[in-house]
């Protein structure tokens, strides 16, 4: 390319309507109706569902989902033997064969007869460990897979009975609970081979499918008939049971259908099982069943009926001295049923589907037993669908109330109703161990309560009921459980609807009372007018009492059971230092609170919540103080909690609290915590920040009186509710808040985001402070935004990023030059110019995109920047100028040019006659939405502009020629670039010489008017793009399209009224995805210029026929 | 009353131990020369009138030379007397020779020599009666009367080697066409009920009320044996509650019937709730029950004990004639039931 000459330098600016171009080039965007960033539409994520991958077992099933919170350091039933057994392995050693009376006689004589044919002797062990029993049966089921591997069946049975007598002889219940887990795995692989083995003999596989009876072979029969005949005849009742069990599944190759009759035989048959906590171990193999045993409803509500009549003999005085006599916990004991319990519960619930109902589940249990059991009322809460606990809550009340265990309270209760006096109730602690104790019931009445879909009927009342004896509970651990239990029930249905109506019945009359009062002429309209009152001042007595009643449901807020809740709480707590010991539960109650409550804001308003808060300690404290910032962060707006309607918070109590909360949080921090805790409580205090705000409206600043008022139909409520904490200082409220985000500042030094945050805060906070102002700033808010713009010079520096720093300032010197205060805007501009020489050097072509798009963003703004008065109009443009000269810009790619090109568009907009933007003081208040306290003072005197260079300079000659001069270097040193690039035959530096070539003749198409050598300077470039780009234009046959030919071959298609090309090319080489991008957006930008230079051609034909010209020349090429 | 139970019956004990069908396999023999019958039902059940067929299967080694080969089917009724009463050697001396009560033979093949590999030679017989006033019996095992019917064959290979022999029993069963209906039977325990005690002992018998019933005491010997029992009160703790399935053969007119516990079931153990019905339940044992027998040779009866054990080791015990029959009915519909 010949050197640039000054004739294409000197380009003609045309004037431009940006305006009407903006408006052209707009894009109409479609909304969609689904938000995608939105959230899910999903109710409840967090449902308990049931892994698809976990297995059927009903326990397994349980111990996962039905598990109170409050409980995790219960042992697990289903835990790994190991884990559990350790403690009795050292305390108890178990008596297997202790019995000296008869059984132990028959059993050593049936092992006699039973290995006359081994030469094993019976075993001689008299006591064994815990761990031994669990070993002598993981050693039985090898041995029995031994033996059926060498076909010896008869010792394979044998050694089944011996496995399953284990069972029956072990005398320690707790340790039956867990070896009844691990019979059942011999018994299970038992059944299994069997089944097998037919099966193999019948259809020649060992897994059939289904099958019906009749398809099974002679032989197969006969095999399967013997082994029924042979275990039938097994003298011992429980073994009997217990491998007919385990076979049962191979009934199917003698009968269609046989499980539902075997089964309720089955189970019929355990009632001849007389000691309990075997009864309950047979009837758990029972109900779990193995995998190819359908079961059925009724099987389990036989069972669970049975052992409902059962029941009061094992809880009864006979059964406790048993267990004292062998020092087992009776508390212990009775845990023994409750996997059994729980599973047959599970059964009936789940088999039935949603036919049970608990209604008759608890009249068998009370028919049974009356006062019923508790271990069956616990079973029964935690077991059935919530809602049903809901519909019920009100009998199960009663019924754990009548709990002769509850009673001894109950009864000291009376006339001294809630007062809280431990000291003096002669409650024997002993009540308080029974793992089923009142608290209990009610711990899980309440979890279960909580969890229910709608709320129960009467839910105050409920809780009032509950409450009542529960505040009476003597032992802090069990109330806690409660408590803890409660808390989300309380939140979640006792927040009153009705006190919010009551609320809003009681705002509305009072408006209309206050209306009436003040204007005599609405009188006739209210409902009341006829009463004889006495003049208006009976009308202002009525509003008084209104104001009352008003103040009255305020102060009680929606919240007033939560905070009930948590005074007691708390005052429980205190007692002797309670908490000390309780630091979990109280933990586990502080985050239900803050996940269940709508409003975090709110909790912390409450002082009980703080005070719980500060009875943690410290370290949990902190964590705890993590959940809190969170839940504050996505605290959901909800309509029945008005004061919490507006996202973000005003209340200064609330922010306190929360500060004081963000600094615990933070201390947690320190030079080890790894990268990614840091980051998650950096961003919390992001939005903790973000989320705090001075108050909604203008009416904050002068006479405060109607503060955030959530009911603006009420005003008397409103004066009452104000917050009266802004208003007892003379500070105004944003003074407050900028003090809180100095305060924030100091906190948080450590965290580089939250510093940006705060400077975008401030930033806002001074917009926010002129649109207060009306646009006009007096001599206060002057004071204040200058304070601001002060805190934002301070504190960004201390940013790390520099690219941060650089967008920082920019958007100070725009806060500063909005709020009219130049000379801060200047020093931010100057600023932010300096730091972009310290913006590391960009290596690689593509790189730069970040810095290109910040530089663009400066040059835009320096567009509405006032010229220095000494140093000219034009100082910052030229100091850009050197800058991005300067800047050490990738040698392979195109950015330094396309700088330049943005450089040389602002430019031609400073030659117009009328920026097309201006800082218009007060331009962002529209009219109506002044605030009324302002709006006289901001009447009185003209709204004055922002003088920005269009009027400074007025289009005088010596600013458009220094804008001429500027604009012919900046086109020259472009012009150098593309030289530049053109040298290097590199794919990629073409590529880049055609987009910048592109770049130019778009910034040429909309800001000149041709001369003929620009036409000629414009014709070359546009030749380079398409070389570059790897097209060719071609006039279409069709008339109204233009196809573009790429040299592959491919077409692009142009249409008149997108200039989108409907095909994009992708012949790509290199085979490279990101040159394939670079491509196609190539081709489209050349397609699209295309299509500029069209219109342009046609519209401008008779302005500027020099267009029509090139645009011609170009397509005949 | 009785001090405790006797342990597993005998012949309760054989049955756990004989798993017919799924025992272990006979190892093959290394003999290269080997006959076998096989017969053609795998139970080798059948009844009178039904035609018996099977085949004879000799494995040889090599080409086997022989003189001919033959069936025999014996049926026979073995009587002894009784062991308690005449000693043990006695018995042994006065064994009388069986009854035969069905006796068949036949030429399955002439001399001839059989190729190398096996050979399979089917046969069949139809199954009746020798004579129209003579009938056949169930095959029947028991102490002193045992009907079983063999089925034999002989292959002759000269001179001087010896005949390869085999056999095989089979079963025949009499099914009743006729089924009985079923007729309930309410019994009740109590103290009073008790016979064979004397007033002072009677004293120290623990109060206690047990009521059940038994769906018939007429049963089907395919089905199970089935009833419910309801301990309503009971002083004493009950340790254990047990059915006792007894049988009682009858040799001769001069001998008194001698009984035999087959089966012993236990119901309940420890001391069951009271009020709840426990179901009694048991299947008879194929080999040693049969339908009840009454021939001027020998008699065949069945009994039921319902044991109670206190946990004083006082044993009450209930005694229920039953009367077995058969009916040619597939069991296993009714099993499950």
């Amino acid at each position: 390319m010949a050197a640039p000459q000054s004739a294409i330098l000197n380009w003609n600016l045309r004037p431009r309507n940006y305006e009407a171009e903006e408006r052209e080039a707009a894009v109409a965007f479609s909304v969609s109706a689904i938000d995608p960033l939105g959230e899910a539409p999903t109710a409840k994520s967090a449902a308990p569902t049931a892994d698809p991958l976990e297995s059927d077992d009903p326990l397994s099933l349980l111990s996962k989902t039905t598990r109170p919170a409050g409980q995790e350091k219960e042992k697990d039933p289903d835990m790994l033997p190991g884990e559990e057994l350790v403690p009795y392995l050292t305390v108890r050693h178990l008596s297997k064969f202790a019995e000296k009376d008869t059984p132990s006689d028959r059993f050593s004589l049936r092992l006699e007869q039973l290995d006359d044919q081994d030469a094993k002797a019976p075993d001689q062990i008299l006591e064994l460990t815990f761990q031994e029993v669990i070993d002598l049966a993981v050693q039985r089921r090898q041995e029995m897979i031994e033996a059926w591997g060498k076909d010896e069946r008869v010792r394979t049975l044998k050694i089944v009975i011996q496995c399953c007598k284990l069972l029956t002889d072990v005398t320690f219940p707790p340790s039956t609970r867990a070896y009844s887990r691990w019979s059942p795995r011999v018994l299970d692989t038992f059944g299994r081979i069997v089944f097998e083995r037919i099966s193999v003999k019948a259809f020649e596989r060992p897994n059939p499918g289904r099958f019906r009876p009749d398809e099974v072979n002679d032989g197969a029969r006969e095999t399967c008939r013997n082994w029924f005949y042979k275990i039938a005849s097994i003298r011992e009742m429980l073994p009997r049971l217990f491998i007919e069990l385990a076979l049962c599944r191979s009934y199917c190759f003698l009968t269609r259908d046989p499980f539902p009759a075997v089964m309720a035989r089955l189970s019929a048959t355990i009632r001849g099982w007389a000691i309990p906590h075997r009864r309950l171990c047979t009837r758990l193999l029972d109900t779990k069943g193995d995998g190819g045993v359908p079961q059925e409803e009724s099987l389990f509500m036989q069972n669970f009926t049975d052992f409902a009549q059962v029941l009061p003999t094992i809880n009864c005085e006979q059964r406790k001295k048993e267990m004292t006599a062998i020092h087992v916990d009776f508390g212990k004991y009775l845990r023994v049923y409750s996997p059994a319990v729980q599973s047959m519960l599970y059964g009936v619930f789940r088999s039935s589907r949603g036919k049970a109902r608990l209604g008759d589940l608890l009249e068998t249990v009370v028919q049974a037993a009356n006062p019923p059991d508790p271990l069956m009322i616990n079973h029964l809460i935690e077991l059935a669908p919530a809602d049903e606990v809901a519909s019920l809550s009100p009998r199960l009340v009663q019924l754990i109330r009548d709990d002769p265990l509850a009673q001894p309270y109950l009864t000291q209760q009376e006339g001294v109703a809630y007062s809280y006096s431990v000291a003096m109730l002669p409650v024997p602690s002993t009540t308080w161990h029974n793992p089923f104790c009142p608290a209990k019931l009610y711990a899980q009445l309440g979890s279960q309560l909580s969890q229910c879909s709608q709320a129960p009927e009467r839910p105050l009342a409920l809780l009032r009921e509950v409450w009542m004896v529960v505040t009476e509970i003597p032992v802090c651990e069990h109330y806690m459980e409660v408590a803890e239990a409660w808390i989300e029930y309380t939140i979640r249905w006792c927040t009153p609807l009705l006190g919010l109506a009551g609320l809003c019945v009681v705002g509305f009359w009072g408006g209309w009372l206050m209306l009436c009062w003040i204007e005599e002429t609405t009188l006739s309209t209210h409902p009341l007018a006829h009463v004889p009152f006495g003049g208006s001042w009976g009308w202002m007595l009525l509003c008084w009492i209104e104001l009352g009643l008003g103040a009255g449901f305020c102060s009680a807020g929606p919240d007033k059971e939560t905070l009930i809740l948590l005074t007691n709480a708390e005052q429980h707590l205190s007692i002797d230092r309670a908490y000390e010991k309780l630091a979990g539960p109280l933990e586990s109650l502080i985050l239900k609170a803050v996940r269940t409550h709508p409003t975090t804001a709110h909790l912390l308003a409450m002082d009980p919540f703080l005070q719980l808060y500060h009875m943690l300690p410290t370290k949990v404290a902190a964590t705890v103080a993590t959940t809190i910032l969170g839940a504050f962060g996505k605290s959901v707006p909800k309509p029945i909690f008005p004061r919490g309607s507006s996202e973000a918070t005003s209340d200064l109590v609330v922010i306190h609290a929360f500060f004081e909360i963000a600094k615990r949080a933070v201390d947690t921090i320190d030079s080890t915590s790894p990268e990614s805790e840091r980051a998650q409580i950096g961003n919390l205090l992001v939005k903790f920040i973000g989320k705090v705000d001075c108050g909604k409206d203008v009416e904050q600043v002068s006479p405060p009186a109607l503060s955030t008022c959530p009911f603006p139909l009420c005003p008397c409520i409103c004066v009452y509710s104000f917050q009266t904490h802004h208003h007892l200082s003379s500070t105004p409220v944003w003074a407050q808040h900028l003090n809180f985000l100095v305060d924030c500042r100091r906190a948080f030094q450590a965290f580089d985001g939250v510093q940006q945050q705060l400077c975008l805060a401030v930033n806002a906070l001074a917009m926010k402070v002129l649109r207060l102002a009306g646009g006009r700033h007096n001599k206060r808010t002057s004071t204040f935004v200058k304070a601001t713009l002060a805190y934002l010079h301070v504190t960004i520096p201390s940013v790390a990023g520099v690219m941060d720093r650089i967008r920082l300032f920019l958007g100070a010197a725009d806060t500063a030059l909005a709020n009219g205060m130049v000379a801060q805007a200047d020093t931010f501009l100057r600023m932010a110019l300096t730091l972009v020489a310290e913006v590391p050097p960009v290596t690689g072509a593509r790189d730069g995109g970040t810095l290109l798009e910040l530089l663009n963003a400066i040059t835009a703004f320096m567009v509405v920047m006032p010229g220095h008065p000494t140093s000219g109009p034009l100082y910052l443009f030229k100091a850009m100028q050197t800058l991005i000269t300067e800047y050490a810009w990738s040698e392979h790619g195109s950015g330094r040019g396309q700088a330049l090109v943005a450089m040389v568009v602002a430019l031609g907009a400073m030659a117009q006659r009328r920026l097309p933007v201006h800082y218009k003081n007060g331009a962002c208040l529209q009219e109506g939405e002044r605030g009324w306290n302002l709006s006289d003072l901001t009447r009185s005197r003209p709204e004055v502009d922002m003088d920005s260079n269009d009027s400074l300079y007025q289009q005088e000659a010596a600013y458009l020629e220094e804008v001429q001069q500027l604009l012919g270097a900046l086109v020259a040193t472009i012009l150098q670039e593309i030289e530049r690039l053109g040298k290097d035959q590199a794919p990629e530096h073409q590529r880049h010489q055609a987009l910048l070539c592109i770049q130019t003749v778009e910034a040429l198409l909309q800001m000149a008017t041709l001369t003929p050598p620009v036409a000629e300077l414009a014709l070359k470039l546009v030749t380079l793009a398409c070389r570059g780009a790897q097209v060719s234009p071609q006039p279409h046959p069709k008339r109204g399209h233009r196809i573009v030919r790429t040299d592959t071959g491919a077409q692009v298609l142009l249409h008149d009224e997108s200039a989108v090309p409907t095909v994009a090319p992708v012949s790509i080489a290199e085979g490279d995805y990101t040159v394939a991008n670079d491509m196609s957006l190539l081709t489209q930008r050349v397609a699209s210029l295309f299509a500029a230079l069209r219109t342009r051609a046609e519209k401008d034909k008779e302005t500027a026929p020099l267009w029509h010209d090139v645009y011609t020349r170009l397509l005949s090429r | 009353m009785n001090a405790g139970l006797p342990g597993m019956a005998r012949a309760q004990k054989e049955e756990l131990w004989r798993l017919r069908g799924d025992g272990n396999k006979e190892k093959e023999s290394p003999n290269p020369m080997s006959l076998e019958v096989r017969l053609k039902r795998s139970d080798r059940i059948y009844r009178p009138g039904e035609t018996v067929s099977g085949v004879l299967v000799i494995t040889t080694k090599g080409p086997l030379q022989h003189t001919g080969i033959s069936l025999n089917i014996e049926g026979s009724i073995t009587l002894s007397k009784n062991v308690r009463k005449d000693g043990l050697f006695d018995s042994l001396i006065t064994a009388k020779d069986p009854i035969v009560i069905l006796q068949l033979a036949m030429e399955i093949a002439p001399a001839g020599r059989f190729p190398d590999g096996i050979t399979e030679l089917p046969f069949e017989f139809p199954l009746t009666p020798p004579s129209d006033d003579s009938s056949l019996f169930e095959t029947y095992h028991g102490v002193y009367v045992n009907i079983q019917y063999v089925l034999s064959s002989t292959l002759g290979r000269g001179r001087l080697a010896k005949p390869l022999n085999a056999g095989v029993e089979f079963i025949i069963t009499m099914p009743n066409e006729t089924r009985y209906p079923v007729k309930p039977y309410e019994f009740e325990i109590t103290p009073r009920s008790i016979k064979n005690i004397s007033a002072e002992q009677s004293r120290s018998v623990p109060e206690f009320r047990i009521t059940g019933r038994l769906h018939s005491r007429l049963c089907n010997i395919l089905e199970p044996f089935t009833g419910e029992l309801t301990v309503v009160s009971s002083s004493s703790t009950i340790k254990s509650i047990e059915i006792q399935l007894v049988r009682v053969e009858a040799v001769g007119k001069e001998d008194p019937p001698e009984a035999t516990e087959i089966q012993n079931i236990q119901l309940a153990e420890g001391d069951v709730p009271r009020g709840q019905a426990i179901p009694i339940h048991m299947i008879f044992p194929r080999l040693f029950t049969s339908p009840t027998v009454k021939s001027a040779l020998f008699g065949v009866d069945y009994e039921l004990n319902l044991a109670v054990l206190f946990q004083d080791q006082t044993l009450v015990s209930e005694n229920f004639p039953v009367v077995l029959y058969r009916t040619p009915l597939d069991p296993f519909t009714q099993w499950t039931a």
